[in-house]
């Protein structure tokens, strides 16, 4: 059943698109959404996933970000948004929100993720050798969803043996079509957590876990529900996020060879590269409801209204970048919005840019020349966090080490 | 010579600026801009 479109909404303004199934997210979405966003209203309303606001343009969708006073990440002013557990601190805003990303943000710090080199690098390594000597792999199975995930799981001293069955749930959660597939996806997840949590209360460590569990928010310990909220919110961005993005990268490495010939000659360029490649492979979205009634934009907004914006392709944005489909490693600046605007841009962003510079670091040492096993475009996957469905690589083999005589001469 | 104020009631913890300069901003033991920023001369 399609929801009624409100009476406030000029026709006008109505486009169909649905950011779960919509063809634009079969294949190439960073372009098909570009192209709808561009022969759309700059703010569009739509049907899809139980009706919506769509913020198609990136410098509007910058400064409403910035105002959660008009665009919070209350579900209080979004009732679509309501889930259970909730996420935090993303769906509070300040000044609480200030307060429970002040318990993580030490870790999550340019200072606090360098710690973690040492551990990214040497995981990357162990398992571009696991797949090396086969001369292919499936990259999205066999290596983006393990490298962030045991990461993430070691940082949270969680057992990696449950990595498949948590990063399913997240994959749930985050792109079935139906929505209570999503919300059971999600109750899942929290159930695992719970259980983790009330062993951290007991018994805290070093980890990340205890860390958000212990926290203090106004000088106060957290609720139950707020631990919850934040643990979850972790998991979500630890699980899931990294591991498309860097298949995503991966991916067009291997189907533009020249630009990855510039890496292989000189990997010095890996840490301005990255972050032209990021600005076209954007793969998180967000949420607001509007508090009050308000024209903005030229757009009359009602009390409740929901808001989804796409930072994925605002760095694709032509009023924002020059030539935006242009992968250009020399750019100056790579202006994108991939980790949001304003008090809820992601925690995580200097984690996963060590995280990705690393890995491709040590994959340009390793993998001097891959492709992409695969006819026409790959298939991807709509949702909160869009994804490649599988990322098929292969490379020549290198010839074995040269056999050793066990036996001196 | 340039003067840097940090309006802590503002500063969301992002911590781009130490991100991108390192030897001019360094972050207190929360991850916040920290306030004891000096004089800077360019």
């Amino acid at each position: 059943m399609k929801p009624e479109i409100p009476e406030h909404i000029p026709p006008e303004r109505v486009v169909a698109f649905d950011r779960f199934t919509g063809p634009e997210l079969q294949q190439c979405p960073h372009r098909a959404v570009t192209d709808l966003f561009k022969r759309s209203p700059d703010i569009f309303y739509t049907t899809g996933d139980r009706g919506h606001w769509v913020v198609g343009r990136a410098d509007i969708a910058r400064d409403m970000l910035r105002q959660p006073d008009k665009f919070s990440s209350d579900p209080r002013h979004n009732e679509a948004n309501r889930r259970k557990p909730p996420t935090l601190p993303n769906q509070c805003d300040p000044p609480l929100h200030t307060e429970l990303r002040r318990i993580i943000n030490p870790f999550f710090s340019p200072a606090g993720v360098q710690k973690l080199e040492a551990q990214i690098r040497q995981l990357a390594t162990e398992l571009i050798d696991g797949v090396l000597g086969r001369g292919e792999c499936e990259f999205l199975g066999e290596i983006a969803q393990r490298f962030p995930v045991e990461l993430f799981l070691r940082m949270a001293n969680a057992p990696l043996e449950q990595r498949e069955l948590l990063v399913d749930k997240v994959d749930r959660f985050t792109r079935a079509p139906q929505v209570q597939e999503r919300l059971a996806g999600l109750e899942e997840l929290g159930n695992y957590l719970k259980v983790l949590i009330t062993e951290r209360e007991q018994s805290p460590g070093d980890d990340l876990v205890s860390l958000a569990v212990h926290g203090k928010v106004h000088g106060r310990a957290l609720s139950d529900d707020e631990k919850l909220g934040l643990v979850t919110l972790l998991f979500l961005g630890g699980l899931d996020t990294v591991a498309a993005m860097l298949s995503f990268i991966v991916a067009y490495l291997g189907r533009n060879p020249d630009q990855y010939q510039r890496l292989v000659d000189d990997p010095s360029r890996i840490d301005n590269a990255l972050e032209e490649l990021m600005r076209v492979h954007g793969v998180a979205g967000t949420e607001r409801g509007v508090t009050a009634d308000m024209v903005y934009a030229g757009v009359e907004f009602k009390a409740g209204d929901r808001l989804v914006f796409f930072p994925h392709v605002y760095g694709l944005d032509e009023q924002m970048v020059d030539d935006p489909f242009r992968v250009d490693f020399d750019r100056p600046v790579s202006s994108h919005l991939v980790f949001g605007s304003g008090p809820h841009r992601c925690v995580g962003s200097h984690l996963a840019r060590l995280e990705m510079r690393v890995f491709l670091e040590e994959w340009v040492r390793r993998v001097p020349k891959f492709s992409v096993q695969a006819d026409g475009e790959l298939a991807t996957r709509g949702g909160l966090v869009w994804s490649p469905v599988r990322v098929p690589l292969a490379w020549p083999q290198q010839p074995p080490p040269a056999q050793t005589s066990e036996i001196a001469p | 010579m340039i003067r840097i104020v940090v309006d802590r009631q503002v500063c969301a913890g992002h911590a781009l600026c130490a991100a991108k300069a390192p030897a001019v901003y360094q972050l207190d033991d929360e991850g916040y801009c920290s306030s004891n920023l000096s004089l800077i001369h360019i």
